[in-house]
């Protein structure tokens, strides 16, 4: 694009003064130049027909328009709808494949799931816990016969350490803490 | 500052900007739609009801430039568009007229779906939307001067169309 359209006049003092945009004083001497300049006369022309048509083509544009559209927020957004619709899409398909697979292939004799008995659950639970009281009453014992013998203090220290780990809450272990306790008290005593 | 009612207020504006992108009515209808799903959700944090405008016009500008590179613009024969505008100004045009207006049209139409988007949104802006260059200028965060420029420029390359094409005005 070339920087003047004649010598006198540049181009943005021409669409300057096309918009209105000039102080009074300059426009009357712009328009005394374009009176009597053919070229600025004819850009002139061109500039203010090319701005008409685009408008023209503007405002018939906007008259397609669907007018007052409401715009509010939607509940739920794009994406998440998009998901949702995933998620429906899978529920669906794997419900429809087991229809299908039910259609398909019928079972030839109803089969009774086995349940499990529930008093054979509580038996080997009582079992259990029996045998973990013998354990702790034998160790409990044996601890005793170790405090008992010459020198087997601090092997019996252990065993009452041992089952005061191994079996808390129970009655073993409160009377294993009882007898440490004593044990210990003596050693100091001596 | 609550969002919905400053995009009403400016809603209109905004549809303008749009067209004037040479979006079609759907595609800007999406990008108004999303423009304002986009305010809502992340509002600027501005405070003033202006700067929130200005905020809503830039936000708009972008989205029509995106929806350029997927679509295209101003894909409207002008046929069609001439056939809308004596519709509008119930004003038919005689045949010898309606050739030269419908070559102008198609010209011009042309001229905007080739020209560079740096000088299209300024003329939209002004010429359309009716801002000013210091406006326009906030907006599209360039100088008054440059934004004077690029409408200069712009103004020119549609004028020398029609002269090239030999329409005389």
């Amino acid at each position: 694009m070339k920087e003047n359209i004649c010598q006198d006049i540049s181009y943005e003092t021409l669409v300057a003064y096309a918009d209105n945009e000039l102080p009074p004083a300059e426009a009357e001497k712009i328009a005394g130049h374009i009176a009597s300049c053919d070229s600025c006369q004819e850009m002139l022309s061109a500039l203010q027909r090319s701005l008409q048509v685009t408008q023209v083509i503007w405002q018939s544009a906007e008259a397609r328009w669907p007018k007052k559209r409401s715009f509010k927020k939607p509940i739920l957004s794009r994406r998440l709808i998009r998901r949702l619709a995933t998620v429906a899409a899978s529920i669906l398909l794997v419900f429809g494949i087991g229809v299908m697979q039910r259609l398909l292939y019928k079972p030839s004799e109803q089969i009774t799931p086995i349940r499990p008995e529930p008093m054979a659950a509580k038996i080997d639970e009582i079992e259990i816990e029996a045998q973990r009281a013998a354990v702790a009453a034998q160790m409990l014992a044996v601890a005793d016969m170790l405090a008992a013998q010459p020198g087997g203090q601090e092997y019996a220290e252990k065993r009452y350490t041992y089952v005061i780990n191994s079996f808390p809450g129970r009655e073993e272990s409160v009377q294993a803490k009882l007898r440490l306790q004593n044990l210990l008290e003596r050693r100091v005593k001596q | 500052m609550r969002m919905h009612p400053v995009f009403i207020e400016q809603v209109e504006r905004l549809r303008r900007l749009v067209v004037g992108m040479g979006l079609g009515a759907e595609e800007g209808e999406d990008v108004l739609q999303d423009v304002y799903l986009e305010a809502i959700r992340r509002p600027p944090k501005y405070c003033g009801a202006e700067e929130i405008g200005r905020w809503l016009i830039r936000v708009t500008v972008n989205r029509c430039l995106l929806e350029f590179r997927q679509r295209g613009r101003y894909q409207r024969a002008a046929v069609g568009v001439l056939q809308q505008w004596t519709e509008m100004k119930n004003a038919p045009l005689a045949p010898d007229k309606q050739a030269i207006r419908t070559e102008e049209i198609e010209a011009m139409r042309q001229c905007l779906s080739e020209m560079n988007e740096s000088l299209q949104v300024p003329l939209v802006m002004k010429y359309f939307c009716e801002l000013n260059s210091n406006e326009i200028g906030e907006i599209l965060e360039l100088k008054p001067g440059t934004v004077r420029k690029r409408l200069c420029k712009g103004r020119i390359i549609l004028a020398q169309t029609l002269l090239r094409k030999g329409i005389k005005p």
